[in-house]
C-alpha cells in the first residue's frame, strides 16, 4: 500500500478537523467555566454587600457631624516605625551631662515609662 | 531660636497617666479643656473595660458589620498598620487571649492569686488582615475581639497632641502612660526634655530631648500580675498566647509620631533577641535595658549629649 498524495490530504484535513473541533470544545469549556466562576463570585460579592447592608440597617444610624470626634479623625498619623526626631541625651544613668536643652528647666521633664 | 516649656499638668485618663505641656503658658487651660474631651471620647471609644464602648460591641458583633464611632474606626486602622508593619507581631485581636491569661479587668482592679482562666489559643498570625471597614463600621472575623492596648494610647496622644498644636498654634508634648506626642504649632520649636524611667514614680534612667515626633518606653516590669501562680505582663507574643519571653525589660524608642514610637518598642520587646536587627533596619533610634541592666543603643541614639 502507498502513501499517495491523496490519503496525505485526507489525513491534514482530518487532523485539522480534529484539533480545531477539540480546541474549540476547550475553549468553550474553558469559557463556561470562568463564566459560571464568575457568576458565583459575582452572587457571592452581592450576597455578602446585601447581608453587610441587612446587618447596617438593623442599627441606628450615628450622626458623624454631630459628634465632638467629627474633625478629630481626619488627622492623619503616622504609623510606620522609622526614623524620627533628632534626639539630645541630657543626662545618662551615670549622671553624666552634656547639651542640654537652650534654656534651664523650670519644671520636671516629661515621663517615658512602662505604664 | 528656641523656646522652653512652660508648665506641665498632670491626671490620670484612660487607666495610666497623663502630662500635657505646652509652649504658650495663657493656652495651657484651652489646652487642657481639649485634651480632656478627647480623651474621654478614645475611652468610651476604645476601652476594653467598659461595658458601653464602641470596641466592646464590636466585639460582641464578632461576624458581624457594626456601626461605630469614626474614632474607632481609625483607632482600628492605626492597629491594622501596626500589623502591617511588624508582620502581625503587634496584633490587634488579642482581646480573648487577654482575657484568657486574667487581664479582663482595668489593672488597679485586677487582684493577686487569681484563678486560672481557660487557655485560649491566639488567633492566626494573619487574622487581623481579615478585619474589615468603612466610615462608621467595622467588622472583625468571628470568634476573635479587638484590643487596642498596644496602640490606642500613642494614637490618642498623637491625635490630641497635633489638634492642640493646629487648634492653639502651640508646640505641645503629651505623655500618655509614657508614651510621648510632640507636635508644632508654633514655628520655633521647643526642646521637650523627657525622663525615661522604669516606673512612673521612680528614677530616671535617662533623659533626652526631642522637638517633634514621639517616644514610647515599653516595659515588662509594669502590669504584670499573677494567676494560678503563674506572672504575667501585658505585652503578649502573638504567636504563643503567652507574654512575652524576652531578654528586655525596657525598651525606649523615637519615631515620627507616638504611634510609630510605640509600635516599634512593643515589636522589639516581643521579637526578644532579634529586636536590634528590626530597630536597626528600620533606622529607628531606640535605647534598649537587658534584664541584667545592660544598655544597648541603636545607631540613631546618641550615647551621651548632641544631635544625631
Amino acid at each position: 500500500m502507498t502513501y499517495s498524495a491523496r490519503h496525505r490530504d485526507r489525513y491534514r484535513a482530518v487532523a485539522t478537523a480534529t484539533t480545531g473541533a477539540v480546541a474549540a470544545v476547550c475553549l468553550a469549556g474553558t469559557g463556561a467555566v470562568m463564566g459560571t466562576a464568575a457568576a458565583a463570585n459575582a452572587q457571592s460579592e452581592h450576597d455578602k454587600a446585601a447581608a453587610k447592608q441587612r446587618e447596617l440597617n438593623a442599627q441606628p444610624m450615628i450622626n458623624e457631624i454631630a459628634r465632638p470626634t467629627a474633625r478629630v479623625v481626619k488627622i492623619k498619623t503616622v504609623t510606620k516605625p522609622g526614623k524620627g526626631p533628632s534626639v539630645r541625651v541630657v543626662t545618662s544613668r551615670n549622671g553624666s551631662t552634656r547639651s542640654s536643652p537652650a534654656k534651664a528647666k523650670p519644671n520636671p521633664p516629661a515621663t517615658s515609662s512602662g505604664s | 531660636m528656641t523656646t522652653t516649656r512652660t508648665e506641665q499638668l498632670r491626671w490620670q485618663s484612660l487607666g495610666t497617666y497623663v502630662q500635657l505641656s505646652v509652649s504658650h503658658r495663657d493656652k495651657l487651660a484651652a489646652a487642657e479643656g481639649r485634651a480632656r474631651a478627647l480623651l474621654a471620647a478614645v475611652d468610651w471609644a476604645c476601652s476594653r473595660f467598659r461595658d458601653d464602648s464602641e470596641l466592646n460591641r464590636v466585639n460582641a458583633g464578632a461576624g458581624t458589620w457594626v456601626r461605630v464611632d469614626p474614632l474607632l474606626v481609625a483607632a482600628t486602622v492605626a492597629a491594622v498598620e501596626a500589623a502591617e508593619h511588624t508582620d502581625g507581631i503587634v496584633h490587634p485581636l488579642l482581646g480573648k487571649v487577654m482575657i484568657g491569661l486574667g487581664y479582663d479587668r482595668t489593672f488597679t482592679e485586677l487582684q493577686p492569686g487569681r484563678p486560672q482562666g481557660a487557655r485560649i489559643e491566639p488567633p492566626p498570625l494573619g487574622a487581623w488582615r481579615s478585619i474589615e471597614w468603612e466610615a462608621g463600621a467595622i467588622r472583625i472575623p468571628a470568634g476573635t475581639a479587638l484590643d487596642l492596648g498596644a496602640t490606642a494610647k500613642a494614637w490618642a496622644g498623637d491625635l490630641i497632641s497635633r489638634t492642640i498644636a493646629e487648634e492653639e498654634g502651640v508646640n505641645v508634648l503629651l505623655s500618655l502612660g509614657g508614651d510621648v506626642a510632640i507636635a508644632r504649632g508654633d514655628r520655633r520649636p521647643t526642646w521637650w526634655p523627657i525622663a525615661i524611667r522604669e516606673h512612673p514614680e521612680g528614677e530616671a534612667s535617662a533623659e533626652v530631648a526631642l522637638t517633634w515626633g514621639g517616644l514610647a518606653t515599653s516595659s515588662t516590669l509594669l502590669r504584670r500580675w499573677t494567676v494560678a501562680g503563674v506572672t504575667h505582663h501585658h505585652l503578649v507574643d502573638p504567636r504563643t498566647g503567652e507574654s512575652a519571653r524576652t531578654p528586655w525589660r525596657l525598651v525606649s524608642a523615637t519615631g515620627p509620631s507616638a504611634t510609630a514610637a510605640n509600635i516599634a518598642t512593643t515589636a522589639a520587646v516581643v521579637l526578644g533577641d532579634d529586636a536590634v536587627r528590626w530597630l536597626t533596619e528600620r533606622e529607628v533610634a531606640a535605647r534598649l535595658v537587658s534584664e541584667d541592666g545592660t544598655v544597648t543603643l541603636t545607631s540613631g541614639w546618641p550615647e551621651k549629649g548632641g544631635d544625631r
